[in-house]
């Protein structure tokens, strides 16, 4: 790898889609950096401003809410 | 006999059983009275699976078909005591006058007349053609998409009754994983509300896209003053949207607790000890 700096990302991924379309990248042996973390919600109206600061707050560089 | 009859503004669909009763008719006429000519008049002889052999029988056995068009409908007009039907020969091209001693109609099968209340009643989706629509054509056509409500047979549309038997057992055996238990057990997926801290303040009420959450005034709220929220757990969906929208952040989902997701956030990015939600409830820490 190079010496850039990765850019973390925290991905909240509505269970039936989104999370279900990363699964399915997985199934396909399809890949994406390390430094994107998914975190699987029950639907995407589950996440909440708090958890969203919460990933900045902890040093994520950008949050996706996908679903 | 005429095919695809329907009233004007009728919604315009196929019924699927109809040209095969009338192939069904017109071969039982040609049986018992061979001299008898019969003409059908049709847009598209829908006789699938091996229903074909019947339209394959009622050419041999000498059966007319002559195709219309939705343009140039056939005509009824009557004549003295009997009946003229006025049609265009789309292959030759050429207007025929067709004098029957008896005309018959096929036509649309409409649903129920009650299905519409009926639908409204218990919330239930209709189709464009005013039928009952399940949960999904391949996968789930005895379920509705709401729980422990299941369809069959003509509800659903056009059927003939061998199929209406086999969409009717598909029910039955759902309706019986749920009859068969004495005990249901809900997903462990629900809001659950703390009356502590809740203040009664109606988003959760307003906000779930299921009409779950009530406000209860045998269940105090925060410094026992008035009612709380309730959600009743084997109703909750588990869609999580009331905890994320209550001001008073009193309603946590087991199971997606505030904790459990913040906890992974925390992880040490770095050096990638990242947990997933299952590896923290688990036990593992960052």
């Amino acid at each position: 790898m190079t010496d850039q700096p990765t850019l973390q990302i925290v991905a909240f991924c509505c269970h039936y889609c989104a999370y279900a379309a990363a699964d399915l990248a997985g199934g396909l042996r399809l890949q994406y950096p390390p430094s994107v973390k998914v975190i699987e919600v029950p639907c995407t109206g589950k996440v909440d401003v708090l958890h969203l600061l919460r990933a900045f707050e902890h040093g994520a560089d950008g949050v996706i809410a996908a679903g | 006999m005429i095919q695809c009859v329907r009233p004007p503004g009728a919604p315009d669909y196929c019924s699927r059983t109809c040209c095969t009763n009338t192939l069904k008719n017109a071969i039982r006429l040609k049986m018992l009275n061979p001299q008898c000519q019969v003409i059908v008049l049709y847009k598209n002889i829908v006789t699938y699976g091996f229903r074909e052999q019947f339209y394959t029988e009622a050419r041999r056995r000498g059966v007319i078909f002559m195709r219309y068009t939705e343009e140039q409908p056939p005509r009824v007009v009557p004549d003295n005591g009997r009946l003229r039907v006025h049609v265009t020969d789309l292959s030759l091209k050429r207007p025929f006058e067709l004098v029957a001693d008896r005309v018959v109609l096929s036509m649309s099968i409409a649903p129920a007349e009650e299905t519409a209340s009926l639908a409204r009643l218990l919330q239930l989706p209709l189709s464009p053609e005013g039928f009952f629509m399940e949960a999904h054509l391949k996968m789930r056509p005895m379920d509705f998409m709401q729980e422990g409500v299941f369809l069959c047979g003509m509800a659903h549309y056009p059927k003939f009754i061998e199929e209406s038997i086999s969409h009717a057992l598909a029910a039955a055996g759902r309706a019986l994983q749920v009859l068969s238990r004495e005990t249901l057990h809900v997903g462990g997926v629900v809001a659950v509300v703390d009356p502590e801290q809740c203040v009664g303040c109606l988003t959760c009420v307003r906000t779930c896209p299921f009409g779950i959450p009530t406000i209860r005034n045998d269940r105090p709220g925060v410094g026992g003053l008035g009612g709380s929220a309730y959600i009743e757990p084997s109703l909750c969906q588990g869609c999580g949207t009331c905890t994320a929208e209550c001001p008073a952040n009193a309603i946590q989902l087991l199971n997606y607790l505030d904790v459990q997701i913040v906890q992974p956030v925390q992880g040490d990015w770095a050096h990638g000890s990242h947990l997933t939600r299952r590896q923290w409830s688990l036990g593992a820490r960052p």
